[in-house]
């Protein structure tokens, strides 16, 4: 056994979500630790998205608790779970539709902004700087997540779909927030790609920030994260480090069952 | 020639006769009215009965008139932008028409600004006595004509319960107010007053809150559209009460609407079809010839108001070129204009002196009422 | 009990009469996603057909023409279907070429129809009501029940053929096979493509039926109320439309459910409140709100058509016109983009211009018009902030506007002139006052009624708004103890700065311009910050921008307060331009109007709304003298209409849709240029 670390970033504590009389996720239990690369793994329709969608406050659990930073979270909405540090990405890329790449992410820094409408109107100086430095930040971002700042006027629904997973990255990491939560971020790239956002995604943990991974690809699983939990049917069927996990039978017979 | 006139109007050049100019040979009538839109009906026939008169104008030689015509649409915001198109024009002498009391007040200022005279023919808002030195209208204000029919209604006709209705516009409520006052201090009692707006179409409910009250009559302060529509949903309850209406009633619309539901209702009003004078009689059948229908009040408003431009003109005429100024001076200064609904005379309020027709429907006409005051 | 029991009886023939109605929104708005205004004008034409059917002879066009004098249920028959053949062509030509426009852009082109098709039944039929024909079964005596309950033999058989119809319906929807694509396709169009269902074919087919029923409806209150006439479908449109909504859009026993409350709250409410018909319009409003306060979804709706609906706000385009008509719109666009992206420099050219306009005509006329151009631009600038940045469809805007205009004159004129006795020009100052607190009321107003909206999504939200801004409407005529009531307010004083009258029509142009740019100024800079952004977040993506910290609730809200500001400041000097106001300034229509000015001019944009004022104030004006609107002068509103539904067909962005605004703050980048992407 490893040495117990200090308290989880994040805990979730008997989680179970029903839709009318349909149990998507049942009595789930999971931790998340600080500055962990986590990986949530399972078949189709095990439930991952709707974990990921409990942990940022979409979903309501029908039943249980989440201790974030060590605080209950919880009816706080889905801008509350985003100010208390969870920032996350989409599946199906959900950037502003009419919105440039550095407008796009200035949103992910809302949160960040405090003028009043009269100093804005007015355009007090304290507004303008703080504007100024976020724009600032932005691009050190977009640098960050290996875009040129020659995409920050462009309108970021046109970019390749590579660069838009890019873009929501960056949006999610101008909160500063204290965990990411990516949903399946490798879908539909090449291994190249794969291996910069697996890359990115390393860069992100050593500046502190826990991350947790929703994938497919049980290669990039296996060398990037530090710990998985496996999901089947809404259920968790196993949890702990990636050999330990991948070398599970039932986890095994789960991705070859559901194969067939 | 439009696309010329806009774009003069732009430069502002070409339009700028000269006031010195005598032009008054020809008097450009600005007509503005509702004559699109839901409330149309008034203003075409206000229309109607103008071009009638302009044409008579005309035929008799001497100076010409011609009719720039601009709807309002019962719009508010069109009143002051309307008025200053007027203003603006030069060659507009004189300002007719109007459906809507509201409307004309939004643009008076406009129109004392410019010093251009209005006379108007179917608005009867008390709030339009003294307004302006330039305002002027041939129709009662609703004040006088509802406190004459409260007279009626309670003197002449004897009638005890009443239950007022109006509509809910400032013609409504001015003469449901003057009838209720009359009416109750010559000894009616008014058991019910209820209001609906303009445009409504079910009246059961409201009719049913009157047969409650079980009223000897029913006054109804609005206008033949709505007037027919409570008299043919009263008689489909079994309300067999004396139903009463106003000049916003007088309109043979009415009995095509209202069939016989509406026999022996009784309005009033400053024209009487069925009286025949050698006036009334030349403007019936020139009327019919022209647009095969029955002229309504608003048609025979709208015709004298002509006649009396006529006149004023003439008068006008005599010392020296037509002028806005004269023109208003002239109108100021009118006797006993003959007219279709009875002589024309302004006293110094703008308003008109005159009589009122009780008439009562019988056989699908309006016929003077068998009682008179 | 027997006036109970009248009142219950007359709503339900009401109720049934909503009822047919409803269903023709519910069936469109199931399949398409779109509320059909038109259909109140369908309704109407239901009613025109089927009366002139069953006459010898009609006049139209001023002509009387032989008729077949039909006998009801025939002319009903006839009517029925040249109406439902109508509403397929209404939805070839304006709706389908936009079916992946921008998803306002079918709404307006629907108003349009509207206006359309109600000026052409005017030049058709005439001003004057038509008098309905009578049929057999109208000349018999009354049923009397309990001795005291009337109702006529047809208002039973408006009920019987009411209940028929919608039994008829729901049978075919379950059974036939046409019946079961609609289905499929209201579900998910989608999928609907994907198996083969012929979506076009459906949606004709609900537009086909949902016409049916509007003119079935039409011709059976036109039978009820005993006339015909061209504006006798807006209101029963609006109640059928808030009747489909109470008992949830898209669901056919909703519908009906709707239609029978809507009709019996408005029986028993103008029955048992005092002066209740004067009210009774607000009654079936304050229902609505209510209703979808607790229940977005309506009684019997899903709750997933409570939803953004499909599109974007913005984005697409026409499927539709011509290359040289395209070409033509794409350069008026790239020159107001390229002026856009000119930033104040551009601003600053345009503001010369307008001033050099100002100082130069010399006509009042048009210094009048083009200050009410600046107004109305003003206005739609402020409705764009929760339309066109925030994206929320609100129909009430003009209820913000008029809190203004009632403040000033109030002020003036009803407290310190009439109550006082102050001469308004020694309070020349109060004006200036005026215009920041009646900004802050109607901020405030704007926060009281965008709080029960909050969870209401695109078209609900409409219905809401539309509903609040009916309610004020109603209040402002009835509660005259405040607001004169129908009399209005009038002598209320033109704008004066120390005792210098700035009454002329020049004077009022330069305030005005002034007035617009601090609005457009304030708007701009509120728009490009990281409010603005929020905004624009919530528009595109709501739930993504909840994600990303942004409080969607409470955003909302600011974007109802300043609009509700911008309306409430312009309305003092609307108030004191115009000298005289009175409910009549702030109907439904001005709202639709300045929803159009929007979408017209491009929204989501500074220049759009005030753009979107000049074309349509400018044309209506122009076309007055147009020799046939001086003959005809309903048909300028049915030229007005085709200019529309033109202008939204080949171009549904809106005319000015590329002036895309920044949403940072200018001056905080640190010298990087724009780079356009035009998409």
């Amino acid at each position: 056994m490893r040495a117990p670390s200090p308290t989880p970033l994040l805990q979730a504590r008997a989680i179970t979500v029903r839709f009318g009389g349909l149990e998507a996720v049942g009595n789930l239990d999971m931790a998340i630790g600080r500055n962990a690369i986590h990986g949530l793994i399972g078949p189709n329709g095990a439930g991952k998205t709707t974990v990921l969608n409990v942990l940022t406050g979409f979903v309501r659990p029908t039943e249980g608790e989440l201790v974030f930073d060590g605080a209950e979270i919880g009816g706080i909405g889905v801008n509350g779970f985003a100010r208390r540090g969870l920032a996350r990405t989409f599946q199906n890329i959900r950037l502003f539709g009419a919105m440039t790449v550095l407008e796009s992410v200035l949103v992910g820094a809302h949160q960040r902004f405090s003028a009043n409408a009269l100093s804005l109107v007015f355009g007090r100086r304290a507004a303008r700087d703080a504007e100024a430095a976020m724009i600032a930040r932005a691009y050190e971002l977009l640098a960050f997540v290996g875009l040129g700042a020659e995409v920050a006027d462009r309108v970021a629904t046109t970019l390749s779909y590579g660069h838009q997973r890019r873009v929501e990255i960056a949006r999610a990491l101008i909160s500063s927030p204290k965990l990411l939560l990516l949903d399946e971020p490798l879908a539909g790239m090449n291994a190249v790609e794969k291996a910069e956002i697996a890359d990115l995604v390393r860069q992100v943990r050593a500046q502190g920030i826990a991350v947790l991974l929703i994938e497919h690809d049980m290669q990039v699983v296996r060398r990037l994260c530090d710990h998985l939990t496996v999901l089947e049917y809404g259920r968790k069927l196993a949890d702990g480090p990636p050999e330990e996990v991948l070398a599970d039978p039932a986890v095994q017979a789960a991705y070859l069952g559901r194969a067939r | 020639m439009t696309i010329t006139r806009i774009a003069a109007a732009m430069l502002g050049i070409g339009l700028l006769a000269s006031p010195g100019m005598a032009r008054a040979e020809e008097i450009t009538i600005g007509f503005t009215a509702a004559l699109s839109g839901d409330f149309a009906a008034f203003g075409l026939n206000m229309r109607k009965g103008l071009d009638l008169a302009v044409e008579a104008l005309n035929k008799k030689g001497g100076n010409t008139y011609k009719i720039d015509a601009v709807d309002d649409r019962g719009e508010a915001r069109e009143g002051v932008l309307i008025a200053q198109r007027f203003c603006s024009d030069k060659n507009v002498d004189v300002v007719m028409g109007y459906s809507f009391s509201s409307i004309a007040l939004a643009a008076i200022p406009v129109f004392n600004e410019c010093k251009l005279p209005v006379l108007a023919s179917a608005v009867t808002s008390p709030a339009l006595s003294n307004v302006s030195p330039y305002f002027r209208r041939n129709v009662l204000t609703d004040a006088v004509q509802g406190a004459m029919m409260g007279d009626y209604a309670a003197k002449t006709l004897g009638l005890k319960q009443i239950y007022v209705l109006n509509q809910q516009d400032d013609y409504g409520i001015g003469v449901a107010k003057a009838f209720s006052e009359a009416a109750e201090k010559d000894g009616a009692t008014i058991v019910g007053t209820e209001s609906y707006l303009l445009g409504s179409k079910d009246f059961r409910t409201l009719l049913t809150k009157v047969r409650a009250a079980k009223p000897d009559a029913i006054f109804i302060g609005g206008f033949y559209t709505e007037a027919a529509k409570i008299a043919e949903q009263a008689r489909a309850l079994g309300i067999k009460a004396q139903l009463l209406s106003t000049d916003g009633a007088l309109n043979v619309e009415l009995m095509k609407l209202g069939r016989g539901a509406v026999e022996g209702m009784i309005v009033y009003g400053m024209f009487d079809p069925a009286v025949a004078t050698p006036a009334t009689e030349g403007f019936l059948t020139a009327y019919k010839a022209t647009f095969k229908e029955d002229p309504s009040a608003w048609a025979a408003l709208g015709y004298d108001a002509g006649m009396a431009l006529g006149a004023a003109v003439e008068l006008a005429a005599k010392d020296g070129p037509v002028t806005r100024e004269s023109l208003n001076t002239a109108f100021g200064k009118l006797k006993d204009v003959p007219g279709v609904t009875g002589p024309t005379t302004f006293d110094a309020s703008g308003d008109r002196a005159g009589a009122l027709y009780f008439l009562e429907v019988k056989d699908g006409t309006f016929g003077l009422a068998p009682k008179q005051p | 009990m027997d006036y109970l029991g009248q009142l219950l009886a007359n709503g339900l023939v009401l109720g049934a009469i909503y009822a047919l109605a409803a269903v023709a929104f519910t069936l469109v708005y199931g399949v398409v996603r779109l509320v059909n205004f038109a259909f109140g004008e369908l309704f109407m034409l239901g009613a025109f057909l089927t009366a002139s059917l069953m006459l010898p002879e009609v006049r139209l066009l001023g002509t009387i023409v032989p008729m077949p004098g039909f006998s009801l249920p025939v002319a009903a028959m006839g009517a029925i279907t040249l109406t439902a053949a109508l509403g397929v062509l209404v939805d070839r030509i304006a709706y389908r070429p936009l079916r992946n426009a921008p998803r306002l852009a079918p709404l307006i082109t629907s108003i349009a129809v509207s206006v359309v098709l109600q000026s052409l039944a005017q030049t058709i039929w005439g001003a004057e009501e038509l008098r309905f024909p009578e049929f057999y079964l109208a000349t018999l005596p009354p049923v009397v029940l309990f001795d005291s309950i009337y109702l006529s033999v047809m208002d039973l058989v408006v009920m019987a053929t009411a209940l028929a119809a919608m039994l008829g319906l729901s049978a075919f929807i379950a059974r036939s096979s046409l019946g079961r694509a609609m289905r499929a396709s209201a579900e998910d169009q989608m999928a609907a493509t994907l198996v083969g269902i012929p979506v076009n074919r459906v949606v004709a087919a609900a537009f086909a039926i949902g016409s049916g029923f509007a003119a079935l409806a039409g011709l059976l209150y036109a039978q009820t109320y005993g006339f015909a006439h061209s504006s006798m479908g807006f209101l029963p449109g609006l109640k059928a439309l808030t009747a489909a909504v109470l008992g949830g859009i898209g669901s056919i026993p909703g519908a009906a459910l709707g239609g029978l409350i809507l009709g019996l709250v408005e029986a028993l409410g103008s029955g048992y409140l005092p002066n209740g018909t004067a009210w009774k319009d607000a009654i079936s409003f304050v229902l609505l709100v209510g209703l979808l306060y607790l229940r977005p979804q309506g009684l019997l709706g899903k709750p997933e058509l409570n939803s953004a609906g499909r599109g974007s706000l913005l984005g697409g385009a026409s499927e539709f016109g011509a290359a040289w008509l395209r070409t033509s719109f794409a350069k008026v666009d790239g020159a107001l983009a390229r002026a856009a992206a000119g930033g104040p420099r551009a601003a600053l050219a345009l503001l010369a211009l307008a001033i050099l306009v100002g100082a130069l005509v010399p006509s009042d006329y048009w210094l009048r018009i083009l200050t009410m151009v600046v107004i109305y631009g003003m206005l739609a600038s402020g409705l764009n902030v929760i339309v066109g940045f925030a994206g929320l469809l609100d129909l009430g805007f003009v209820a913000f506007w008029a809190v203004g205009s009632y403040l000033t004159s109030i002020l003036f004129v009803l407290v310190l002139k009439d109550q006082f006795g102050v001469a308004p020009a020694d309070i020349w100052w109060l004006l200036y006052l005026n215009l920041p607190l009646a900004g802050l009321l109607a901020a405030g107003f704007a926060v009281l009624l965008g709080t029960p909206t909050l969870r209401l999504r695109g078209d609900y939200l409409a219905i809401m708004t539309l509903g609040f801004g009916e309610i004020v409407r109603v209040v402002a005529i009835n509660w005259m103890d405040l607001t004169n009531g129908p009399m209005g307010i009038r002598g209320i004083p033109a704008p004066n700065l120390f005792g210098i009258a700035l009454g002329s029509p020049r004077a009022q142009f330069f305030f005005a311009l002034a007035l617009a740019v601090l609005v457009v100024f304030a708007i701009a800079r509120l728009v490009r910050s990281y409010v603005g952004r929020a905004w624009v977040a919530i528009r595109e993506d709501e739930e993504a921008a909840e994600a990303m910290g942004v409080p969607t609730a409470r955003y909302k809200l600011y974007a109802y307060a300043a609009s509700g500001f911008v309306g409430g400041f312009v309305g003092v000097f609307y108030a004191h331009s115009q000298q005289y106001i009175s409910p009549l300034n702030f109907s439904l229509f001005e709202n639709i109007l300045l929803l159009m000015l929007v979408v017209l001019g491009g929204l989501g944009t500074f220049v759009g709304p005030f753009v979107g004022a000049l074309i349509w104030i400018v044309f209506l004006q122009l076309a007055l003298d147009l020799p046939f609107v001086q003959a005809y002068p309903e048909t300028r509103f049915a030229l007005l209409g085709v200019v529309l539904i033109v202008l939204m067909v080949f171009r549904p962005q809106g005319l000015a849709a590329s002036a895309r605004v920044a949403l940072t703050m200018p001056g905080a980048r640190p010298g990087a240029r724009r780079v356009k992407e035009v998409a």
